[in-house]
């Protein structure tokens, strides 16, 4: 089984990805060729499909490295679309397929220049590791390189600080911009 | 003014659910009465999200690297023509 929360997360990370490509895309291709899908769509549909799996394997450690799960949602992805637009995807372009309602909104260039100016890269990493992909603080401490689990919640804190300032500041300017 | 890492770490074990059901409780009934509290609160709830944002869009890139690469690189040929014979 891939340990996603190693640490070199991001390497294992990609590499469990290309697995799922390698095993899980063609049998979805074909699925999406069967019912008159068009190959960009069908990646389209993967690509977001396999970001919703990545974060609920993430979430629920007993899922990981379930293809057939993964296939699943690529096939809810595909009908959620198809039902949404109430035409084939074939039909669409792909911003349109891009315009469906997505999993979140996605932060804009400049804001996220904005936010890397003021928390700092490394401590953007730190923070996404322990709140996004579900690292202990131990894997955190051994991979960023800190003394021990202390140092490295210590560190931690002080990067969450950075973003909570970061936010007050946006609500500022957002504030000052009304007046 | 900077918040201490002491209220920072009891706002995130109270949103995370990592108190006693007592603890819980009377945290609630701070909140009630200090507005501060409220407002950091609030920020810190804001901050998560500004890191799951900034996360989710570093991991949709690494899957949209991917699907280049599998698809348009030269590496990868066996996968490509797997796929253009479904398509074909």
């Amino acid at each position: 089984m891939t340990d996603l929360s190693d640490v070199d997360g991001n390497l294992q990370r990609m590499l469990h990805f290309e697995t799922c490509y390698l095993e899980v895309f063609p049998a979805f291709a074909a699925f999406v060729h069967q019912r008159g899908g068009h190959l960009e769509a069908a990646r389209e549909v993967f690509q977001e499909a396999l970001l919703i799996y990545y974060e609920r394997m993430v979430l629920q450690a007993s899922i990981e490295g379930n293809h057939k799960y993964l296939y699943g949602i690529c096939r809810h992805v595909w009908r959620r679309k198809n039902r949404h637009s109430g035409t084939h995807l074939s039909e669409l372009t792909s911003s349109e397929i891009a315009d469906t309602d997505g999993p979140y909104e996605e932060p804009s260039s400049h804001k996220l220049k904005a936010l890397l100016s003021r928390v700092g890269e490394r401590c953007m990493e730190l923070l996404t590791s322990f709140y996004y992909h579900n690292q202990t603080m131990q894997e955190i401490a051994h991979a960023f390189g800190f003394s021990g689990e202390r140092s490295a919640t210590v560190q931690k804190y002080k990067c969450l600080e950075k973003v909570r300032e970061h936010v007050k500041t946006k609500k500022m300017t957002y504030e000052d911009f009304l007046a | 003014m900077k918040t201490s890492w002491r209220r920072l770490r009891q706002i995130e074990k109270f949103l995370t659910g990592e108190v006693t059901q007592m603890d819980s409780d009377l945290f609630r009934a701070r909140l009630d009465r200090d507005e501060d509290l409220k407002s950091d609160l609030s920020v810190q709830r804001q901050a998560y999200q500004v890191i799951r944002d900034y996360a989710r869009k570093q991991v949709q890139q690494e899957i949209a690297a991917i699907d280049q690469r599998l698809f348009n690189g030269g590496q990868s040929q066996e996968f490509q023509r797997q796929i253009h014979r479904i398509f074909s």
